[in-house]
């Protein structure tokens, strides 16, 4: 019987866009508060602000050389420095769309919308790949 | 009133912009640290005003713009640029999905590609010398002046020839306007080019972090036949997935400074609520003039950087 109370199916799109809204907020949070510990000398630093000029005009490989900043995976170890929990912000950024990927690869199988599920699991394989770092 | 003179007084400064980084030194000079952050913070800010006005990502500026103002290597420079339009292009996905503005149909297949190369692109970018990316960047960011100067979109697409790629992969609608309510029945046109196409975008955003925007919309209106207004949210949708990669990239390489790419994030964030103010004085065509202009001068110092280095 379709009575008043019969749901309709949540789109994926919309599902896609609920994560991406959630996902983007908790990510500029993180971004600008561990910004914030940074600059105003909460957590200690890395490489400290007022040493950043000596060293930013530098090519990546010869500032990591000079600074010793971790490159990789290697920020997570060290959390508890300002500068370097700002990465988290960036990581949860740059992985909020692996989220959204993820949690449409389903529906999408089940919709029976083969060729874009298979895009889909496509585009996931890449973006993993780009996140491991296994193509350094 | 006030937000209007604000607005004037922000298109004024940016068409100063060019100036000073003509005349301004590359090298680090005696200001103190905090300066720099809060002068990014501000030329971001203009950035972020004139590429709303302009309907542009502000990637594609504030590259070669900051590049050539800020004692910051290229590396780092184009870290933030990635950084930038991926924020940007992730925070306005949700209004464009809901609004029926961006097909994911789209987006899906041709970020495919794009998102592969930029990868590449960010990679390759990370191992060329400074002078070879320096004489690069100044080229690309010409020959993207010239694509902006020549680039004539279309409101409407015409008739459409059916396309069996576009037909497998769902790539055909109707798209309502929510501003006329008018619907226009379309179907996308040349896939295979338009993959080919993302590709190319992709690699060059992922190499020099320009975001894609410049080159994303008139790929999807003119070469492939979607409404304008349609391109646009759906090249917005398309950079939140391609940039994604080339960002994982500049991550796990360190190129990626907080003190850069926060104030450039913020600063555009901030510039972009009141662009739309500045579309009141500036018509999109005018701002489309004065960020040619930038870029062509921008571009320009980039070259003579490159070469004389």
């Amino acid at each position: 019987m379709n009575g008043t109370n019969e749901t309709k199916p949540v789109d994926w799109r919309e599902t896609y866009a609920r994560w991406m809204q959630a996902g983007v907020r908790i990510g500029l949070v993180a971004l600008v508060a561990s910004f914030a510990l940074y600059i105003l000398g909460v957590l200690p630093s890395h490489v400290a602000p007022a040493q950043l000029p000596g060293v930013w005009g530098l090519p990546v490989g010869q500032y990591l050389e000079r600074t010793g900043a971790p490159s990789g995976w290697a920020w997570i170890e060290r959390l508890g420095q300002g500068d370097v929990l700002n990465m988290l912000g960036v990581a949860i950024l740059s992985s909020v769309t692996i989220a959204c990927y993820l949690r449409v690869f389903l529906p999408l199988v089940r919709a029976g919308d083969r060729i874009l599920a298979t895009i889909v699991a496509l585009q996931i394989l890449v973006m993993l790949v780009a996140a491991t770092g296994w193509l350094r | 009133m006030r937000r209007r003179a604000l607005a004037a007084a922000a298109v004024a400064a940016f068409a100063l912009v060019p100036a000073l980084a003509w005349a301004a030194p590359a090298t680090a000079s005696s200001l103190p640290w905090w300066a720099w952050p809060v002068l990014l913070f501000g030329v971001s800010f203009l950035i972020g005003i004139i590429a709303v006005a302009a309907g542009i990502g502000g990637g594609v500026l504030f590259v070669p713009i900051v590049g050539s103002l800020f004692p910051f290597h290229l590396d780092f420079v184009r870290g933030a640029g990635l950084m930038l339009a991926l924020c940007g292009a992730l925070s306005a996905s949700p209004r464009i999905i809901r609004g029926g503005l961006g097909e994911m149909r789209m987006v899906i297949p041709l970020s495919l590609a794009g998102s592969v190369a930029a990868m590449v692109g960010a990679h390759m970018g990370l191992l060329l010398p400074t002078k070879v990316l320096q004489t690069s960047l100044g080229i690309i960011v010409l020959i993207i002046a010239a694509i902006m100067w020549r680039a004539k979109e279309r409101e409407s697409t015409g008739a459409q020839p059916r396309d069996p790629w576009a037909d497998a992969l769902g790539m055909h609608g109707l798209f309502r306007d929510p501003k006329t309510g008018r619907e226009v029945e379309w179907h996308a046109r040349h896939v295979l080019s338009g993959i080919l196409t993302f590709t190319v975008i992709g690699f060059i955003g992922g190499m020099f972090g320009l975001g894609a925007g410049w080159a994303n919309v008139p790929a999807l209106n003119v070469l492939m036949g979607v409404p304008l207004k349609l391109a646009l949210g759906t090249s917005g949708l398309s950079i939140s997935v391609i940039n994604t990669s080339a960002a994982w990239v500049y991550l796990n390489q360190g190129a990626l400074l907080p003190m850069i790419q926060v104030p450039a994030i913020l600063g555009v964030i901030a510039g972009a609520r009141l662009g739309v103010h500045v579309l009141r004085i500036l018509t999109p065509v005018t701002a489309r003039w004065l960020v040619v202009g930038v870029l062509v001068l921008a571009g320009a110092r980039a070259l003579l950087q490159g070469l004389s280095s």
